[in-house]
């Protein structure tokens, strides 16, 4: 963890850790060194500005040149770097910039007064000037040059006025006490017009994206780092185009790389998220600002590209962004130019565009995306799908599981590793069900298995005698087969005497149906009918209770209460019809009405359709209309009552009812 | 020989402009003060700078930057302060022995004062004229060897421009610093002993025509600077390449030439540093090599070294003058040449037919463009032509 504290502030590792993992840059380095060994600075020598997307390692290279000028022996005894960091929040005029030099000078190299030499000058006209002055004055005196390291020059040029550009420039330019090594991302453009004749006489330096060969160097060097060696190695060795899948998904950029790996390797999974959490934090005033630059047709085409991660043309931008294609085109051209997309070139005339810096992506996901979508955490699943093997995944699967059920896990995490996991394409069956099983309902979504899986799982469960479990796979089926109910039936034969796990499981059933309806999905079948054989069931057991007793008033509303049971599960199957295939939940329904009828109990059964009606596609249908066949056998049973002339197949369903109903 | 790029070479890193130095040398033993007339980037500031290095025809060169001052008193304060600071002025026993006795000039001068190890500048927090000051040191001012001074003065225009965005609707004070820099150029006192060296990375006429203060400059002689011949070119390159152990051949270089057109030493310098960033150090240079270095030229990477050719244009003109030139240089970009029929036509568009001759300077002296060939204009510089291209070009 140590590692990634620092992935955002090179600056608090210490010289000594700086030194000891920086691997890549080494040919930037060398260049500039180079021309400081090179050069005795009597007259004004070469400037350089860095320039690289953020995390591409200015901050760290410009730390590495002072330490490596600290550590020169040609350089140390007269040339001093001062490393100004990216947050100047002190300096807001060009006599701050000298002040903050004078002060180091002081408090570092020997320079005793310089500070209170310019500040007594304050308070008169062209006190920069004075600043400069007696710096270099000063530095003549010592026979020192300054090698001054600017990160995110940009933002302190912002704070000078256009004369002190100038005057700064012209200091740059005809001194010889100074040399300047800046750093700037990307955006060059976003520095104003007049301060860009700054820039001209410049040695520009760009951190481009690593090669194959740098993402190696980095990935071993953060494996020492982290004493996982061995398994980097390995990788490198047995299966290298997952370094370049890394290179590819992290845009080549160190930072980026860094945090992958950090969370690959990272066994702990609270400690992975929070420090990503630290980083995006760091990250999001900047990217914030970024954004709220745009004009809103480009925040919304930075939107859409942002959220789908992967490449995208522009036909499947349109759909998302509901803006005419050559509008599109020429926003993404003029995101192109201002470095915020990137443009893929593919095989056929449809170019292709992702957001350049990817963990700008990155960053706007985590902030932007839904927080139960998966799209949210798509960059991380992409990474680990290419980047871990199955095992690998399992492995992960498996901590993660552990950390939810010893409670070591904070909400937070649960909730993002959660969806990584469940996002993931292809996971093992073993993953899959471990997470089913682990990840608390609001957390987790249901992860897809096939019906062949599920069945396999019904079957293990119910070998397992794991009852609970194995009504949970019945469940997730789309549809229960008669013997998936016979398997409901063996379940209730084997648990009968305590009912709770049928009545339980038919609660939980019935909430997560709920949640459903509220969400407007439609449940699923296969969840409708063994809600209703739970039900059935858990009401047939009561019904038997109380004919024994003869509470024949129960018995009724016992039955009722099924009948309206069955008659509202029948609105979500849409018709009518298809309620006559509850096979077995009609057979119940009708064993208690033979029950009762068997205890001459026949007037109370003609009672049952007093429930006038259900409400079925927003129609009010009667009970009587709904089981219109029970309706009709029941009325052929009363004392003068007879069957009347029906259709042959009515007929004969009628027939059969009036048979069961009195035990024929 | 290092290649340093866009900063002004000095030392071992200037190419010797031998022709460039006779010329202005000449003209300064004439008695002249001079104007350094040429577009950005022809190496102008690099020229001043040798002087100053290496003592041209034993002068005493002060050089002073004076970019970013806005007002006249601070600039005579500028340059008093660099002339007091040289060396030849402050190791001077005769100027000192003259403090001394009280020499009538420079017993008048306010802001200075004799030290146990010379003269030393106190004019700081005070309120002098320093105009006085230095009219006063220079007409006093003797050296060592009767030297003579040249004061060398980079972006003496840019101050005027400064000036003047200081007063905006009121030329006045822009008018009388011009004046005042006339009446020191020609202060017989100070003449006979100190020359002018006026420079800078905007054009002097233009700046002052903006005022209608031409005459106020009309005793400075222009002094032109040229691109590199290609002799002095191809030994350029030679000499750069040279430096990482690496050869290049005749045809090969005069090839390379041929494609960055317009010689200055910028442009080859920048052509150099990409054939060497691509190059492996065994390969050879080729044609090949030579292509893509020259498109690789004007890559995003060096877009710090262009920028100021379209962020320049956008100061220089506004409103419809800036559409016009614009558009003028996208169409040139694209066509390559256009002629001066269009150019009137394209005026008309903008209603500038009375005003496009002058623009159309503007952008030849600074560098944009050329009409080498009578009656067809042309970018200068085929590398900035592609940039424009590429970048500019709607």
């Amino acid at each position: 963890m140590a590692a990634t504290n620092f992935l955002y502030n090179p600056e608090r590792k210490g010289k000594k850790g700086l030194i000891q993992e920086f691997v890549i840059r080494q040919d930037i380095l060398d260049t500039i060194m180079e021309d400081l060994n090179t050069s005795f600075m009597k007259t004004p020598e070469q400037h350089y500005l860095l320039v690289g997307q953020r995390g591409t390692g200015k901050t760290t290279l410009l730390l590495r040149i002072a330490y490596a000028i600290e550590d020169a022996p040609e350089l140390k005894d007269w040339l001093i770097p001062v490393v100004f960091s990216e947050e100047q929040y002190n300096i807001g005029e060009l006599a701050n910039l000298w002040e903050n030099v004078g002060q180091l000078l002081e408090d570092y190299h020997g320079f005793a007064g310089l500070y209170e030499k310019m500040e007594r000058n304050v308070s008169f006209p062209g006190y920069d000037e004075r600043c400069w002055e007696i710096l270099e004055s000063e530095l003549d005196k010592k026979g020192k040059k300054l090698v001054l390291l600017i990160d995110n020059i940009g933002d302190l040029l912002r704070k000078l006025s256009e004369i002190e550009v100038k005057r700064l420039r012209r200091i740059l330019q005809t001194k010889s006490q100074v040399r300047l090594i800046a750093a700037s991302p990307l955006y060059l453009e976003s520095i104003l017009d007049y301060k860009q004749p700054l820039f001209e006489f410049f040695k520009v330096l760009r951190l481009e994206s690593l090669d194959s060969k740098s993402t190696r160097e980095l990935l071993l060097k953060l494996a020492d780092v982290h004493r996982e060696s061995d398994k980097i190695e390995r990788i490198i060795k047995e299966s290298p185009e997952r370094i370049e899948t890394l290179r590819i998904l992290t845009g080549g950029v160190p930072r980026t790389i860094a945090l992958m790996f950090n969370i690959f390797i990272e066994h702990e999974h609270e400690n992975s998220l929070k420090d990503l959490e630290r980083i995006l934090d760091a990250v999001t005033p900047l990217y914030k600002h970024r954004m709220d630059d745009l004009p809103p047709q480009q925040q919304k085409i930075v939107d859409a590209v942002a959220k789908y991660w992967d490449p995208i043309n522009v036909r499947t931008l349109k759909d998302r962004v509901r803006l005419e294609g050559k509008v599109i085109s020429a926003q993404l051209g003029q995101l192109e130019k201002n470095q915020v997309i990137q443009k893929l070139g593919t095989d056929t005339k449809n170019n292709e565009y992702i957001l350049r810096e990817r963990f700008f992506n990155i960053w706007y996901l985590m902030r932007y995306g839904r927080k139960d979508d998966k799209q949210r955490v798509i960059w991380l699943v992409r990474f680990l799908e290419s980047w871990c093997t199955e095992a690998e995944i399992e492995s992960r699967i498996a901590q993660f599981v552990n950390g939810i059920k010893s409670q070591k896990l904070d909400d937070q995490s649960l909730v993002f590793f959660g969806e990584v996991y469940s996002s993931i394409r292809k996971l093992s069956l073993t993953s899959k069900v471990l997470l089913e099983e682990s990840v608390p309902q609001q957390y987790g979504k249901p992860l897809p298995f096939s019906e062949e899986e599920i069945k396999n799982l019904i079957n293990e469960t119910f070998k397992a005698k794991e009852y609970k479990k194995a009504l949970k796979w019945l469940s997730r089926l789309q549809e229960l087969t008669e013997t998936d109910k016979s398997l409901v039936f063996d379940i209730f034969d084997r648990t009968g005497k305590d009912g709770k796990i049928i009545l339980d499981f038919s609660l939980e059933l019935a909430h997560t149906m709920r949640q459903d309806i509220e969400r407007r999905v439609f449940p699923r079948r296969g969840m409708i009918q063994l809600y209703t054989l739970l039900v059935a069931i858990h009401l047939y057991e009561r019904i038997l209770l109380e004919l024994e007793f003869g509470r024949y008033e129960n018995v009724l509303a016992s039955i009722k209460e099924q009948m309206r049971l069955i008659g509202d599960m029948a609105e979500y199957l849409v018709s009518a019809a298809y309620f006559w295939n509850y096979n077995f939940e009609i057979r119940l329904l009708l064993s208690g009405i033979s029950g009762l009828y068997k205890k001459g109990q026949i007037y109370l059964i003609n009672k049952l359709f007093d429930e006038k009606t259900v409400v079925m596609e927003n129609k009010s249908i009667a009970l009587s209309e709904i089981f219109n066949p029970i309706y009709l056998a029941i009325n052929s049973l009363e004392p003068g009552g007879k069957m009347i002339n029906l259709a042959p197949e009515k007929e004969e369903s009628v027939h059969k009812i009036r048979d069961f109903i009195i035990g024929k | 020989m290092k290649n340093v790029i866009g900063t002004p070479a000095r030392g071992d890193s200037f190419f010797p402009r031998t022709k460039e130095i006779r010329k202005i040398i000449d003209r300064l033993v004439d008695g002249n003060n001079l104007n350094i007339a040429a577009p950005r980037r022809v190496g102008k500031t690099s020229i001043l700078l040798n002087l100053l290095d290496k003592k041209e025809n034993d002068f005493v060169y002060v050089y002073v930057d004076t970019e970013d001052v806005c007002d006249e008193s601070d600039y005579f304060k500028r340059i008093l302060k660099e002339v007091l600071r040289t060396e030849e002025v402050v190791t001077s026993r005769r100027l000192k022995h003259l403090f001394e006795s009280g020499q009538r000039f420079l017993s008048r001068i306010k802001g200075i004062k004799i030290m146990g190890q010379g003269i030393e500048f106190t004019g700081e927090g005070g309120v002098i004229d320093f105009k006085e000051d230095l009219t006063n040191l220079l007409s006093g001012i003797e050296l060592e060897d009767d030297k003579e001074i040249i004061i060398l003065v980079d972006e003496f225009p840019q101050t005027i421009q400064n000036i003047i965005d200081a007063n905006p609707d009121n030329p006045q004070p822009a008018r009388k610093f011009l004046q005042a820099n006339r009446e020191i150029r020609l202060n017989p006192e100070i003449n006979k002993k100190v020359k002018f060296i006026l420079t800078g990375s905007i054009g002097l006429n233009h700046t002052v025509a903006q005022i209608d203060s031409t005459a106020f400059i009309n005793d400075l002689n222009s002094v032109e600077i040229s691109p590199l011949t290609t002799v002095e070119a191809q030994n350029f390159l030679q000499d750069l390449l040279a430096t990482k152990n690496m050869l290049i051949d005749t045809e090969v270089a005069q090839y390379l030439l041929k494609k960055i057109g317009w010689l200055i030493p910028f442009h080859i310098q920048l052509a150099v540093q990409e054939i060497l960033s691509m190059d492996s150090p065994d390969a050879d240079i080729d044609k090949g090599l030579i292509d893509r270095a020259f498109v690789a030229i004007v890559e995003r990477r060096n877009e710090n070294h262009f920028n100021h050719y379209f962020s320049r244009l956008k100061r220089q003109f506004k409103g419809d003058e800036f559409s016009f030139a614009d558009e003028l240089l996208d169409i040139m970009a694209r066509q390559g040449v256009m002629t001066k029929d269009e150019i009137i036509n394209l005026s008309v568009k903008y209603d500038l037919m009375q005003k496009w001759k002058n623009i159309t300077d503007i952008l030849i002296y600074d560098g944009y463009i050329n009409n080498n060939s009578e009656g067809i204009y042309q970018f200068n510089s085929p590398v900035v032509r592609m940039w424009w291209q590429r970048f500019i070009c709607k």
